[in-house]
C-alpha cells in the first residue's frame, strides 16, 4: 500500500483500517478489490477483467446508496478508490467526475454531522481514516490540475 | 472541512491520533509539514486557473497582470515560510552536517554517512525503509544528475518533501510567466536542484512516486525539450562532454544563447520518467505528454488544456463505443 497511496508511511494503520471497514461495506469491498485486482493483474499481465467486474459491482452498490441519499464514510472511501482506479487506468476525466462526487459526499457527511451536533463541527466529526482519504483525494486532484492546466475539483 | 493554513490546529487532532505512534511526535509534525505543502500547491492550482481565466478575458491588461503578480507573491511568501517550521529547520541542519561530513571525508561511501554520530535518532524523521540506493550496481542510474555535483542525502523523506517544495516554486513561476520554453534562470536553477536531489534518491520506489512524477514533469517543462534545446539520445556521438562543476555558473549563463548542453537535461527527465513508468503507468503517460508539450509550447495553461481536451474527446469516444 505504501507504494500505492501517499502518506501511508506516516499513517501505517490506514491500509488495515480500509480493509477492516470493507468487511461490512459491500461497495467499499468491491472498490478495494477492483483496485487490488488492477494492480496485481497488471503486474502479472492478466488484463483488467477481474478489476472491471469488481468495479461494476461497486458502482451498482454505490448507485443504490446515492439514489437513496444514504451516504456514509464507506461510500466516500469507495468513491476515492474508484477515482484512484481511473487515474491508474489513465481515465482522467472519469477520475475528476469521481472526485467531484466525493466532494459532494463529504459535504453531505459534514451537513449530517452538523445537524446531529447542533451546528458545531468538532475534529472527531469524521474519522481520521476518512480525513486522510480526503487529503489523498486533494492530492490526486491537484496532480491532475497541474498536468492538465485545470482548476482543482476540491474548493480552497 | 477547509483547506487553509489557519485550519492546522483543527486538523492536528486527528493527525496526532492517526499517525504512527512508534515514531513519536515527529510523525505528526511531518504530516502537518507535508499537508502544508499540499495546501500551498492546491491553492496555487486555483490561482493558476484564476490567472488563466483573467488573462483570457482581459488580454494584455496591465492591471490584471499586477493583480496576478501580487497574488503569486503573497502565496510565495507563505510557501517560503514552510522552511521555518521547526522540524524542517532541524532536517535542513542535518543535511548540512551530512554535506560537511562528506567534504571532510571525501573517500567515505555515500551510504556510510554516520547517522549514529548525529544527536538525533534518524529513524524518528522517517528515512525511507527501502535500502539506501547504491551507485555500485551496473544497472543503477548514477546518483548524480548529469555533470552537476552529487548531493549527499541524509534524510530521504525530507529530500522528497524538499523536491515537492521546489516543484511548487516552479509551478508558481509558471503562473506569473506562463509562456514556457523560454529562458527563465530562476526556474531553471530550481529544476536543476530538483533533479540533483531526484538523482541522489536513487531507485527508491516509495510513497512519493506521484510527487516525483509531477516534479519531473515541471522540470521537463522548464528544460523545454528539443524545440528549444535539441534532445539527443545519450549514446549520440555529438553528445557534449560533461562540464566540470566550476563551470556550472558559466553553463547557466550561456542559456541565453542556443541552450548549450540543456538538451541533456530534457532527455534525462524523460529517461527518469520511463524508469518510474516500468512500475507506475502514470509516469510513462507523463513522458508521452511531455513530448507532446514540447511540440506545442507557448502558454502553459493553453498547452496543457489542448492535451486535456484531446484526452477528453478520446475518453468520450471510448465511452460511446463501450
Amino acid at each position: 500500500m505504501r507504494n500505492v497511496l501517499p502518506y501511508v508511511d506516516l499513517f501505517p494503520a490506514a491500509p488495515a483500517s480500509v480493509f477492516s471497514s470493507s468487511l461490512y461495506h459491500p461497495a467499499l469491498r468491491h472498490s478495494l478489490l477492483s483496485v487490488s485486482a488492477l494492480i496485481s493483474d497488471k503486474k502479472s499481465e492478466r488484463g483488467q477483467q477481474r478489476a472491471l467486474e469488481h468495479l461494476q459491482k461497486s458502482l451498482t452498490f454505490l448507485q443504490r446508496s446515492l439514489s437513496a441519499v444514504e451516504v456514509d464514510e464507506g461510500v466516500a472511501i469507495s468513491i476515492f478508490l474508484l477515482a484512484y482506479f481511473n487515474v491508474s487506468s489513465g481515465e482522467l476525466v472519469s477520475a475528476r467526475k469521481h472526485l467531484a462526487g466525493l466532494n459532494m459526499v463529504l459535504a453531505q457527511l459534514k451537513a449530517d454531522y452538523l445537524v446531529k451536533s447542533g451546528g458545531i463541527l468538532l475534529y472527531y466529526a469524521v474519522s481520521p481514516l476518512t480525513m486522510l482519504i480526503w487529503r489523498m483525494a486533494i492530492r490526486m486532484d491537484f496532480v491532475m490540475a497541474i498536468m492538465y492546466g485545470l482548476r482543482p475539483v476540491f474548493p480552497m | 472541512m477547509r483547506i487553509a493554513e489557519d485550519q492546522e490546529e483543527f486538523h492536528r487532532h486527528w493527525i496526532e491520533l492517526f499517525t504512527d505512534r512508534d515514531q513519536g511526535p515527529a510523525a505528526a509534525q511531518w504530516a502537518l509539514a507535508w499537508f502544508a505543502l499540499d495546501n500551498t500547491l492546491h491553492r496555487a492550482c486555483h490561482l493558476g486557473a484564476d490567472a488563466a481565466s483573467l488573462r483570457l478575458v482581459n488580454p494584455n491588461c496591465q492591471e490584471v497582470e499586477n493583480q496576478i503578480q501580487q497574488s503569486v507573491k503573497k502565496l510565495m511568501e507563505t510557501h517560503r515560510q514552510w522552511k521555518q517550521r521547526k522540524i524542517v529547520e532541524e532536517a535542513e541542519e542535518m543535511e548540512k552536517k551530512g554535506e560537511l561530513f562528506k567534504m571532510m571525508n571525501p573517500t567515505a561511501q555515500s551510504n556510510s554517512t554516520p547517522f549514529a554520530t548525529f544527536p538525533l535518532d534518524m529513524s524518528a524523521i522517517l528515512p525511507s525503509t527501502n535500502p539506501r540506493p547504491s551507485s555500485d550496481s551496473p544497472t543503477s542510474p548514477s546518483l548524480a544528475f548529469l555533470q552537476y555535483p552529487q548531493v549527499t542525502l541524509i534524510n530521504h523523506f525530507y529530500a522528497n518533501l524538499l523536491n515537492h517544495y521546489r516543484s511548487i516554486e516552479i509551478y508558481l513561476t509558471l503562473i506569473t510567466r506562463p509562456n514556457w520554453g523560454t529562458l527563465e534562470p530562476t526556474r531553471f536553477q530550481c529544476a536543476i536542484e530538483l533533479c540533483r536531489t531526484h538523482a541522489a534518491l536513487g531507485e527508491e520506489r516509495n510513497f512519493l512516486t506521484t510527487g516525483k512524477i509531477w516534479g519531473l514533469w515541471l522540470c521537463g517543462i522548464t528544460f523545454g525539450g528539443p524545440e528549444l534545446y535539441p534532445v539527443l539520445p545519450p549514446s549520440s556521438p555529438s553528445f557534449p562532454p560533461p562540464l566540470p562543476p566550476q563551470f556550472r555558473v558559466l553553463h547557466l549563463s550561456t542559456l541565453g544563447g542556443f541552450g548549450a548542453n540543456v538538451q541533456r537535461e530534457s532527455q534525462w527527465v524523460l529517461d527518469r520518467l520511463e524508469d518510474i513508468g516500468t512500475f507506475f503507468y502514470a509516469a510513462s503517460l507523463t513522458a508521452k505528454m511531455l513530448r507532446i508539450m514540447w511540440r506545442i509550447k507557448g502558454n502553459y495553461w493553453d498547452s496543457t488544456s489542448k492535451i486535456h481536451f484531446a484526452r477528453e474527446e478520446r475518453e468520450d469516444e471510448v465511452e460511446e463505443v463501450s
